[in-house]
């Protein structure tokens, strides 16, 4: 709690930074929370509401993210809000085990954008909420109604083929 | 750069690649009122409306329903303090509503005519009238009367006599 406290706005400054991030971005986030709910208005706004109260919860992570990275950030967060939401709703949301939407394997030639655009929903949702949002393992579990093996499990298996196609890619890893 | 930083921006550039079409749309999207004053109030006070979205589901209900109770707790005084019809009315609900809740019971010792002793009681559910009279004399007639209310009702019960 005290964590949580600390780590949100701190002075005028930080606030100044997020109503910028509000003004540049909230209709982006609007959109992509409406992409999961077409018709439901109401948990679109819930989607976005959520994902500015993590953004605030973690303020201080945002000045880690390049500034021409911010939107994808912010994109990223409320995706996984409304993918938590579809959850929490019961509604249609793939827990889906498989690695790639099409189970296949993945092609050598791809870049790996195009390898994690190709990753199942979830595959990707847990990835993204550890690499990029910095959740915990039970903050993950929460949030998609896997178990905590599950996610790990995930993590590790989609940490290692990323890394072993960066490698393929010449990147040292 | 670490592993861990590498596939995060990774991650980033595929999200930008998803979603490039709602982040390059420059069209103004129509906000819900509600969600436009959610939003109003976290660019007012970031921190505060934080704070209160952390809060329980049970904690808002309880700090609502405690809300509307002293509002019409305040409006009620208000009232009364204003208005002397409106004091007698809530006096005389008042008043009814406890002469409804509570079981009156007197109990009497005669002899003959004569008004010996009085004992009552009252309470929620049962009343408990007792005593004790020591000037009672061999051969003369006793009589015990009970009477009272209940939920608003008067009552009495055929009096007992016996003879000492």
């Amino acid at each position: 709690m005290l964590f949580m406290l600390l780590s949100m706005l701190s002075d005028e400054e930080d606030r100044k930074a997020l109503y910028d991030l509000y003004m540049q971005y909230q209709d982006a986030m609007l959109r992509v929370a409406r992409r999961y709910f077409p018709t439901d208005q109401v948990s679109a706004d819930d989607a976005v509401q959520n994902a500015w109260l993590r953004v605030i919860d973690n303020f201080s992570k945002i000045s880690e993210i390049p500034c021409k990275k911010r939107g994808s950030y912010l994109v990223i967060i409320v995706k996984n809000e409304a993918l938590t939401l579809l959850r929490k709703y019961g509604r249609e949301f793939s827990l889906d085990e498989s690695l790639t939407e099409n189970s296949t394997e993945i092609d050598d030639s791809a870049s790996i954008v195009d390898m994690i655009r190709s990753m199942s929903e979830t595959y990707r949702a847990v990835l993204e909420m550890r690499l990029v949002e910095e959740r915990t393992t039970r903050e993950i579990t929460a949030a998609l109604g896997l178990s905590e093996r599950a996610v790990d499990t995930r993590i590790s298996r989609g940490r290692a083929l990323l890394a072993e196609k960066l490698k393929k890619k010449g990147y040292t890893v | 750069m670490t592993d861990d930083a590498i596939l995060r921006n990774f991650l980033l550039d595929a999200a930008a690649v998803e979603f490039s079409a709602e982040l390059s749309d420059t069209t103004p999207v129509d906000a819900s009122p509600r969600l436009r004053r959610q939003m109003t109030a976290m660019l007012n006070d970031p921190n505060g409306w934080a704070k209160r979205q952390h809060r329980s589901v049970w904690n808002r209900l309880a700090r609502t329903a405690a809300v509307i109770l002293l509002t019409c707790f305040l409006s009620l005084g208000a009232l009364m303090a204003i208005s002397p019809t409106v004091r007698a009315a809530v006096i005389t609900r008042m008043r009814e509503t406890y002469e409804h809740s509570v079981v009156n019971v007197t109990m009497e010792l005669w002899n003959d005519s004569a008004l010996l002793a009085t004992w009552t009681g009252a309470g929620a559910d049962c009343a408990t009238a007792s005593g004790s009279y020591r000037g009672v004399q061999r051969g003369e007639t006793y009589t015990l009367k009970a009477y009272g209310t209940a939920d608003g009702r008067v009552f009495s019960v055929t009096p007992i006599s016996k003879k000492a």
